[in-house]
């Protein structure tokens, strides 16, 4: 049986035909927009989990690794280290009032290397707060008061001070004492 | 003038006519839209996956490389903590010797400090001293503690009275720097008695001795552990025990 098809309706115009087809044209061509979009994503999403997270993964473990090294492995040095940086420093204000007595004797030596007529030491001193002092009698006020300069004049020791300078009219004598502090440095070097 | 009036109408006209063509005609759009739905629709839906998936997904791996520039950075302060952490290991046995001197120096029990007294009669004794009496006092003051507050120094001063020649004063208190024991002449009073030909000398000495003290709540690997190994032992310290009681020890 044979058909026959009859296209009764008036042809599409010209300019339409034009319209649809640049319509066609732009409707494939805008479809590889959001197929291209999605291609990004997924590369983008393969990206980041084998790559970026997998470096990052890697460094995390290392930290990790390298923190639980130093908490463990090394925790008998830190300890060691710890208790050694503690106690100096605890001891440090206690070694300061470190001054070995005979420096005082020395001191005492060098001042008056030999018997002086009219000086006498009558004894030796030390206080809490660390000064020493030399207690002594000589001849006259005038005497006393060059063994004050001979103190003050010697480098080691700063802070002279006399105390209790009396005359004695018995003995015919000026007793006192010689307060004063060791220079720690210089005891030191 | 005539010729003023026709230009003014027919720019009137002229304005009117663009006025007509600007205006929007909204089912004309509709039209239009419609026609190019499928672009229109690529579009939109380009714009969706954009905003919402691939600059996200963009922002994430920024954030993830700027994740690994701070365990980068981590990293880079574990090793120079580990390298040090090295130096310190490899004077392990130094530091021990140290510890273990101040340890004995400065000792933790009372036990010590009651031979220490026993060592300072024994040492007057020995250079021809008389003591008259000795004693502990009972107060104990606290010198310096830790920031933690749990340990930290005490003194424990002993008070002796001897008698003797002076020479024997000097010799005792030589005797005293030159051994084991550390402790501080705290107070000293040294007078002649007699005459000089007589020689004859009384000495009030204050020695002090100093002891660590721990609380009970004090936990040592807790509190040693977190100081920083960048902090160096005081180096004051160190060279006084090295000159006064390493360095003599083995000269002996």
């Amino acid at each position: 049986m044979r058909a026959f098809v009859f296209n009764l309706l008036p042809g599409k115009p010209k300019e339409l035909e034009v319209k649809e087809e640049n319509r066609d044209r732009l409707s494939v061509r805008s479809a590889v927009l959001p197929l291209a979009a999605a291609l990004v994503w997924l590369g983008l999403i393969v990206f980041n989990g084998l790559v970026v997270e997998k470096v990052k993964l890697n460094w995390q473990q290392a930290v990790v690794n390298k923190e639980n090294k130093i908490e463990v492995q090394y925790l008998p040095v830190r300890i060691k280290h710890g208790e050694l940086v503690s106690k100096t420093n605890l001891l440090i204000d206690v070694i300061q009032k470190d001054i070995k007595p005979e420096v005082v004797f020395v001191l005492t030596e060098t001042l008056f290397p030999q018997t002086e007529a009219g000086i006498q030491i009558k004894g030796y001193g030390r206080e809490d707060d660390g000064a020493f002092s030399v207690s002594l009698s000589t001849a006259s006020y005038n005497q006393f008061a060059q063994v004050i300069r001979r103190f003050s004049n010697y480098e080691g020791i700063k802070d002279v001070r006399s105390l209790g300078v009396t005359f004695d009219s018995k003995l015919n004598e000026v007793s006192g004492s010689v307060h004063f502090f060791f220079k720690f440095e210089n005891l030191n070097t | 003038m005539e010729k003023d009036i026709e230009s003014i109408i027919v720019s009137d006209i002229e304005k009117t006519r663009t006025q007509k063509t600007e205006k929007v005609d909204f089912n004309e759009v509709m039209t239009e839209a419609r026609f190019h739905f499928l672009p229109l629709l690529s579009i939109a839906f380009f714009a969706v996956i954009l905003f919402t998936a691939v600059i996200p997904n963009v922002q994430k791996i920024f954030n993830t490389i700027d994740e690994i520039d701070v365990l980068k950075e981590k990293d880079k302060g574990l090793n120079s903590r580990i390298t040090k952490l090295e130096e310190l290991r490899d004077q392990n046995a130094q530091m021990q010797e140290i510890i273990d001197k101040i340890n004995f120096i400065v000792p933790t029990g009372n036990s010590e400090v009651v031979k220490f007294r026993e060592r300072i009669a024994g040492s007057a004794n020995a250079n021809a001293l008389g003591l008259e009496s000795s004693k502990s006092s009972e107060t104990l003051k606290i010198i310096s503690e830790l920031e933690s507050g749990n340990f930290g120094i005490i003194e424990i001063p002993s008070e002796f009275n001897i008698r003797g020649i002076f020479l024997g004063f000097r010799n005792f208190l030589n005797s005293l720097y030159q051994g084991k024991d550390f402790f501080i002449v705290n107070q000293m009073g040294l007078n002649g008695i007699k005459s000089l030909t007589q020689d004859e000398w009384a000495g009030e000495i204050n020695l002090v001795k100093y002891q660590f003290f721990a609380d009970e709540g004090f936990d040592p690997a807790e509190v040693y552990a977190n100081i920083s190994e960048n902090e160096v032992p005081n180096p004051d310290v160190i060279n006084f025990l090295q000159s006064r009681f390493i360095t003599y020890e083995e000269s002996l």
